[in-house]
């Protein structure tokens, strides 16, 4: 670590009068802290990549799920949120600290708040990201996507964000500048969004220190789950990025912002719409259609000011555009934007809800989102990272002709990944819903959607290597101009006076037009549009951040008190009970082994939809479902119905123990080991308690004689696959429990309607699929 | 025929507020580009190109803030 000869600013007895002018104080910026997040996102980089490689191999061939080393950890179910997490929180979320450590404490011309506050800010969030590492693989899942981490994860979370915001926000208290810059607004609306979003979506009822049920249940986790979702999306991929571009765009481009007067606009527009889009992402499910359509208007209206700020970035090039084709920092950022602007515009296309029809489900959605994370986000960082990099280690870059080398592996690279995965999430869309002539489905059977697409997966492997490649190429180059860096860095020192007390903002000026030259209520208009009251927010961070604050949960409250409050949305079905201990148990293991990565429990009310899987799903199916298990991907086919269309115990053991058995050509990964691992059965009565302790109405009785009834359950499911010819002794095996849940899906629309009593109660111990 | 019926059960009403939107819309874009780069506009954009000096430091000169 480099010592650091820095002055607080506070009370310095430094400071000194010069002159007539105001007292100057001394101050230096901490690099060191960046210079730390910058190393840990190239880090991450390389780690969420190289996993998102290993995932892609899996789509191609259940080889790469490794479950012939006899591991269980690594298979797609497993990895794919370790993907998600470390891109996200690991990668972008580091590069989003680099970015704010690094311009904020220039923007404000002040030191980071504490030095101390930094620094567990930086080792908490990486410890964070070791136990995401560790316990992901491990099936210990909230299985709310983005959102998978535990609950002792999640609080340490939140405590290090609280972290972050006391140093940031104790930043504008401690700042030279007067007004804040409009990169500090983005900064702001990411600090206090994601603080809003991550706490209400995360809360559970634990279970055990490894394991917790959503308190939220069916349709409203789902809502809650995409509330949070998309605006992960908004306020952790999107308006932090922005806050990059208003700062390093115009850095590397040596010019200001094209136009400041677009970004006030476009930063209130984008926190005003974006919480309301959530639901476009549960079209045609059991959410309530008010909802849906909300989140549709919202998401199409999301599209100006999300070309605002591209407009923003791409004009602040003007009169530039020469040294774009000699600068690759500059390549990296107009690329960025532009990715940015496609994505923004393909956004609010897929939230309409006919598009929606086709996309959903399919690899369109991935397709998109990967031209946003890799066009977008990653190019944003990367083009930081080559501009802070020679700034940070006071050295030039080692490789200069390495940076233009990583842009075109790069670019290539998304190309090869985004093509392929449109087309095949278009196949597999269309598949779905064709019939022929005759009007059956022309593809009944599902896995003939998906061997189609492994040449497309194929590709997909190649475009993300290439970019791992570059993402590599990065790292070493950034090792080698680090081990070129001074012994010790030059700490410059910088002298401003601090702000003045009993500041008063110059009044807002009167109308310019003159008297009866035309109507009063233009002249109101034009003092309105002078934006002087802006101006005045600028200088006022404690107001501005409660403005923002106010217009992210307002908002959020139009849609969650509806979602909630309204009875007959959701309506109950006197048929739909809780799951059996066993069941409950299986569904343990359902949300452990990530099934709901590639399997959705949500049909549509759509032709195509009815005919493959069934009667479309009911919002009352769902009342005991912590957390909801809708899913947002059909790697695999919907399962809300399997329980009617596969009602054999034995299919289910013969396919969980080696999936090409029962279905030639699948891609799932095999699960052996759930064959060999006993069932824990006296576990599942801390399970139910949780369970009840979020509304599922479990008696005393239930709670209490939970292992006996599963064990009683499990013992005639075992029966029945001995019966047909299937292994024996598996009534201890955890596979039994996940055939009991399996077998009960879909199931309770069609059971006879018992007379309701007081109380209600458990069904009795059902033999699965077998009634 | 009351203002109420005129928008809620007629076309008139979203025929209507389509127009005023777009336009109000139309209005905003012309706005921010025509008239969005001048005075302190330009200079506040300019924050991000000095590390160290701030560009509004101090009030009580007026000058510091009148332009």
């Amino acid at each position: 670590m480099t010592a650091f000869a820095h002055n607080t600013p506070s009370g310095n007895p430094a400071g000194f009068p010069s002159g007539s002018g105001p007292l100057l104080e001394r101050f230096s910026y901490d690099d060191d802290i960046v210079r730390k997040f910058l190393l840990a996102t190239i880090l991450w980089g390389v780690v969420g990549m190289l996993v998102g490689v290993l995932i892609a191999l899996q789509l191609v061939d259940s080889y790469f799920d490794l479950s012939w080393l006899g591991s269980k950890w690594t298979s797609f179910g497993r990895l794919r949120p370790l993907h998600t997490n470390a891109v996200i929180f690991a990668f972008a979320g580091n590069a989003i600290f680099t970015a704010v450590y690094y311009s904020s404490q220039r923007l404000l011309k002040t030191r980071m708040f504490s030095d101390v506050l930094s620094r567990v800010h930086f080792w908490g969030w990486q410890l964070i990201i070791v136990a995401a590492a560790v316990t992901l693989p491990l099936g210990m899942t909230q299985a709310k996507e983005y959102a998978e981490l535990e609950w002792p994860i999640d609080i340490a979370v939140v405590l290090v964000w609280v972290v972050f915001a006391v140093n940031f926000l104790g930043m504008l208290a401690t700042r030279r500048e007067r007004h804040l810059y409009v990169a500090i607004w983005f900064y702001i609306a990411t600090v206090i969004a994601i603080a809003v979003l991550y706490i209400f979506n995360n809360l559970v009822m634990p279970a055990s220190w490894t394991k917790s049920y959503s308190i939220y249940a069916g349709v409203q986790d789902a809502f809650m789950q995409w509330w949070y979702g998309h605006n992960a999306v908004a306020f952790f991929l999107t308006t932090p990025f922005l806050g990059m571009m208003y700062y390093f765009l115009p850095k590397a481009a040596e010019r200001p912002v094209f136009s400041y007067r677009l970004s006030i606009v476009h930063f209130w527009t984008i926190v005003f719409l974006y919480i309301w889009a959530g639901p476009h992402h549960l079209h045609y499910t059991a959410l309530p259609e008010w909802a849906s359509t909300l989140g549709m208007l919202f998401s199409l209206m999301l599209w100006m000011p999300s070309w605002g700020g591209m407009l923003n970035g791409l004009l602040t090039l003007r009169g530039a555009w020469h040294r774009v084709a000699s600068d690759p920092i500059l390549k990296f950022f107009v690329v960025a934007i532009t990715f940015y602007g496609m994505s923004t515009f393909e956004g609010p296309l897929l939230s309409v809800k006919s598009v929606n029809a086709l996309s959903h489900y399919t690899d369109w959605t991935i397709a998109h989102v990967h031209a946003g994370a890799l066009g977008w986000v990653g190019f944003m960082v990367f083009g930081m990272i080559y501009w802070l990099t020679p700034r940070l280690f006071q050295t030039p870059i080692a490789r200069q002709s390495w940076v233009g080398l990583h842009f075109w592996i790069g670019t290539i690279g998304i190309l090869l990944y985004i093509i392929p995965i449109y087309a095949a999430g278009l196949t597999q869309g269309l598949m779905w819903r064709s019939f022929n002539a005759q009007g059956v489905l022309e593809y009944p059977q599902f896995i003939e959607t998906v061997t189609v697409l492994i040449p497309f997966y194929w590709i997909r492997v190649v475009g993300g290597s290439l970019y791992l490649a570059g993402m590599i190429l990065c790292g070493i180059n950034i090792l080698m101009t680090w081990s070129k860096r001074p012994s010790t860095y030059d700490v410059p020192v910088y002298e401003a006076p601090a702000l003045a007390r009993g500041f008063r903002e110059a009044p807002i000026p009167g109308p310019r037009l003159p008297e009866n030259s035309v109507p009063h209520f233009v002249r109101k208009i034009d003092v309105f549009a002078q934006l002087r009251w802006h101006r005045k927010w600028e200088g006022m961070p404690l107001v501005f951040t409660v403005l923002v604050l106010l217009a992210v949960v307002i908002a959020s409250l139009f849609q969650i008190i509806p979602i909630f409050a309204r009875k007959s949305d959701i309506v109950a079905i006197a048929t739909v009970t809780p799951l059996t201990p066993l069941e409950v148990a299986g569904r343990d293991i359902y949300v452990e082994e990530g099934c709901v990565n590639c399997h959705s429990q949500m049909i549509r009310p759509l032709r195509a939809e009815t005919e493959r899987y069934g009667e479309y799903s009911k919002a009352g199916e769902f009342v005991y479902d912590h957390p909801f298990l809708w899913g947002s991907r059909r790697i695999g086919p919907d399962l809300a119905r399997v329980g009617k269309s596969l009602p054999q115990a034995i299919w289910h053991v013969r396919h969980l123990n080696r999936p090409t058995d029962t279905t030639p050509g699948s891609i799932m990964p095999p699960f052996p080991h759930l064959l060999d691992e006993t069932l824990d059965f006296n576990v599942i009565g801390n399970s139910m308690d949780a369970l009840r302790a979020v509304g599922v109405p479990y008696r005393d009785e239930d709670v209490a004689n939970a292992a006996a009834s599963a064990r009683a359950q499990a013992a005639v499911l075992a029966q029945q696959i001995d019966a047909e010819k299937g292994p024996a002794g598996t009534e201890d095996k955890r596979v039994i429990a996940l055939i009991a849940y399996l077998l009960r899906l879909g199931t309770d629309l069609d059971k006879p309607l018992t007379v309701p009593t007081a109380s209600p109660t458990l069904p009795p111990v059902v033999t699965g699929g077998s009634q | 025929m009351s203002a109420a019926y005129l928008l809620a059960e007629t076309s008139f009403g979203a025929i209507a507020s389509l127009l005023i939107f777009f336009a109000m819309f139309i209005g905003i874009v012309v706005w921010i580009l025509v008239a969005g780069r001048s005075g302190r506009w330009a200079r506040d954009a300019r924050i991000p190109l000095d590390d160290d000096k701030p560009v509004t430091p101090r009030s009580t000169d007026s000058q510091g803030t009148k332009r």
